[in-house]
């Protein structure tokens, strides 16, 4: 595995979402550990092509055919052996959900599952490659994981994680190429179900995870210029939950979930679940900064993002807004 | 070779499960898709009494993965003939709260190695387990039942071109090949009148038996097994076979049998055991 260190963050971050997947996926078979690679035609897109060079008997491209996808790789991971399989968000979620709970849900099989393009990384293709309810499928789905990796050190260390994990997972990856670094200091700590703070603030908390975060930190620099102090968390994994974090978030008046995902079944309702089944009448008021269109327009993610209301100008206004009430 | 006992047992544990079957205590007051259990209980019986490798739960064992799980009840009954499934667990069968749900769910400790009411994945697993076996050369078999119907599902088809396409011959797949869905006979819905030529048109040796003949359906399993290539045996079956007034009717795909229709089917599948 690759030492955490400045050199490799900028490494990961040059490389973005598809290179430090397929660069982690290497670095886990070139140390010996039993693993099967399965991709629905992916394996460009997924950064896998040294894993085709090196190790071709350890990756299996079953075609464009996501269904099939979940299916062979739980009968590879029947014995315990970690597959890792990755296609497009949409089609590793709600094209293949019935697979999935099935086999990854019911079964449990040690399936780990990349969507790749989530959010709007993918809008300039079209509603069909953007905005999917991944997390929403996903989540609605007992027994399965779910992790979103904010930027290149944490997918790694997601990924590497969730292969050592003996269980269903499913990896939610944003981006392709040269992913904005949110995590600077090299000896950060990644664990499985345990978010991050990234930022100490007194006013509010934005809660996020994912690629998106980078919106909410920038949005926390400028709001601090205006007085105004915002933490930020890294709630990297959404299933399970930290719900020892959102305890903590409850000493804020205001908390805010930032996500790049449909507002139905993500984040923020995760997180209203988890709030607003606690005892008593202490609750802060929880405010989301999700997407509420359905489908959108094409569109880069620059313009998409601001169209969703998910952008770094968006968040400012909206926080503005909810502190002065 | 094929052994002359073997299809007498095999013969004489279909016509056992079939009167079991009626004989259990859901068979009078719960709506059971009998039709589809029926068409391949000659089937089970060869693969349990003859073809699996069993015994063993280790990875050794064979794998067997009914895909068409409304089957469930044929299976259930099958595997406590075969005494891999205790009685006590097996006069649970439908109450609430059994492990023995009228379409079979993956559980690993009876032996069910995927479930199978969701139509048309089934294949898929047993690619991967096909595979697995190959890549990591463990000498077991896979064998995976479908209805015909069920080849409808798209599933299904990507399974059958990945299989054909890595040429997974440690594979057999069987269709339950009787004609009838849900609604109506195939035929009229979704046509296998070519099935043979359109499993051909994919690279599979295709292997075609009467499936309630325990001799021809193990002559088929024979010539399979010696099949380099991937495989099918196409077991042309009656739905509801061995009770008149279900036989190719395809209201019997999931009904309730009234107490004079249970008598009568009773009396026609009595066999001395």
């Amino acid at each position: 595995m690759l030492e955490m260190n400045s050199k490799t963050l900028r490494f990961f971050s040059r490389m973005g979402a598809r290179g430090v997947l397929g660069q982690i996926v290497f670095d886990y078979l070139q140390e010996g550990n039993a693993l099967y690679v399965v991709t629905a035609d992916l394996s460009r897109a997924s950064g896998f092509d040294r894993v085709k060079k090196m190790y071709p008997e350890h990756l299996v491209n079953v075609g464009i055919a996501e269904q099939n996808m979940i299916g062979v790789s739980a009968g590879l991971a029947s014995q315990g052996t970690p597959v890792i399989a990755t296609t497009w968000a949409t089609f590793s979620s709600v094209r293949a959900a019935d697979q999935i709970r099935n086999y990854m849900g019911f079964m449990h099989s040690n399936i780990k599952l990349v969507g790749l393009e989530s959010g709007l990384s993918g809008a300039e293709y079209g509603y069909t490659h953007s905005n999917c309810p991944d997390i929403a499928v996903i989540r609605s789905i007992p027994g399965i994981k779910i992790l979103c990796p904010c930027d290149g050190a944490e997918i790694y260390q997601a990924v590497y994680a969730a292969l050592k994990y003996d269980g269903p997972v499913y990896i939610r990856l944003v981006g392709r190429f040269n992913l904005p670094a949110i995590y600077t200091d090299p000896t950060f700590e990644y664990k499985i179900g345990s978010a991050n703070i990234l930022r100490k603030g007194s006013d509010a908390v934005i809660i996020s995870a994912g690629t998106i975060l980078n919106n909410a930190l920038q949005a926390a620099e400028k709001l601090l210029e205006e007085g105004i102090s915002v933490e930020v968390i890294d709630m990297h994994t959404i299933v399970p939950l930290d719900t020892a974090i959102i305890d903590h978030c409850l000493n804020h008046n205001l908390i805010f979930v930032l996500e790049d995902h449909l507002i139905t079944g993500g984040l923020y309702s995760a997180v209203c679940e988890y709030i607003c089944a606690l005892p008593g009448n202490i609750k802060p008021r929880i405010a989301p900064i999700s997407i509420k269109n359905g489908f959108i327009p094409s569109g880069t993610q620059e313009f998409t993002e601001k169209l969703c209301g998910i952008d770094t100008d968006t968040i400012i206004d909206v926080i503005n807004r909810e502190v002065s009430l | 070779m094929i052994m002359n006992d073997n299809i007498g047992l095999c013969q004489k544990t279909a016509a056992m499960a079939r009167q079991r079957m009626l004989d259990h205590p859901a068979a009078a007051s719960k709506s059971i898709h009998w039709g589809s259990a029926f068409s391949c209980v000659e089937i089970l019986a060869v693969l349990y009494q003859c073809i699996l490798n069993n015994n063993s739960s280790d990875d050794l064992r064979d794998r067997f993965i009914l895909s068409k799980g409304h089957a469930a009840f044929s299976l259930y009954t099958i595997m406590n003939l075969k005494g891999m499934l205790s009685n006590q667990l097996y006069d649970t069968f439908r109450e609430d709260g059994s492990s023995l749900s009228e379409l079979s769910h993956y559980d690993p400790e009876l032996g069910i190695e995927a479930s199978g009411g969701s139509l048309g994945m089934g294949l898929s697993y047993g690619a991967g387990l096909a595979l697995l076996a190959r890549k990591t050369n463990q000498p077991y078999q896979t064998y995976v039942l479908t209805g015909d119907g069920e080849l409808d599902e798209g599933n299904i088809w990507e399974a059958i071109m990945l299989i054909s396409q890595l040429q997974l011959s440690n594979l057999t797949l069987i269709v339950d090949h009787n004609r009838l869905q849900l609604d109506d006979y195939t035929d009229r819905i979704i046509s296998w009148k070519d099935i043979v030529r359109r499993f051909e048109a994919f690279g599979f040796n295709v292997y075609s038996a009467d499936g309630h003949d325990c001799a021809e359906l193990l002559s088929a399993f024979h010539a399979a097994s010696l099949s380099d290539k991937p495989k099918v045996i196409i077991a042309n079956t009656v739905k509801g076979k061995g009770v008149s007034f279900m036989e190719n009717e395809c209201v019997w795909h999931d009904r309730l049998l009234s107490s004079a229709e249970l008598q009568l089917a009773r009396s026609e599948v009595k066999c001395d055991a």
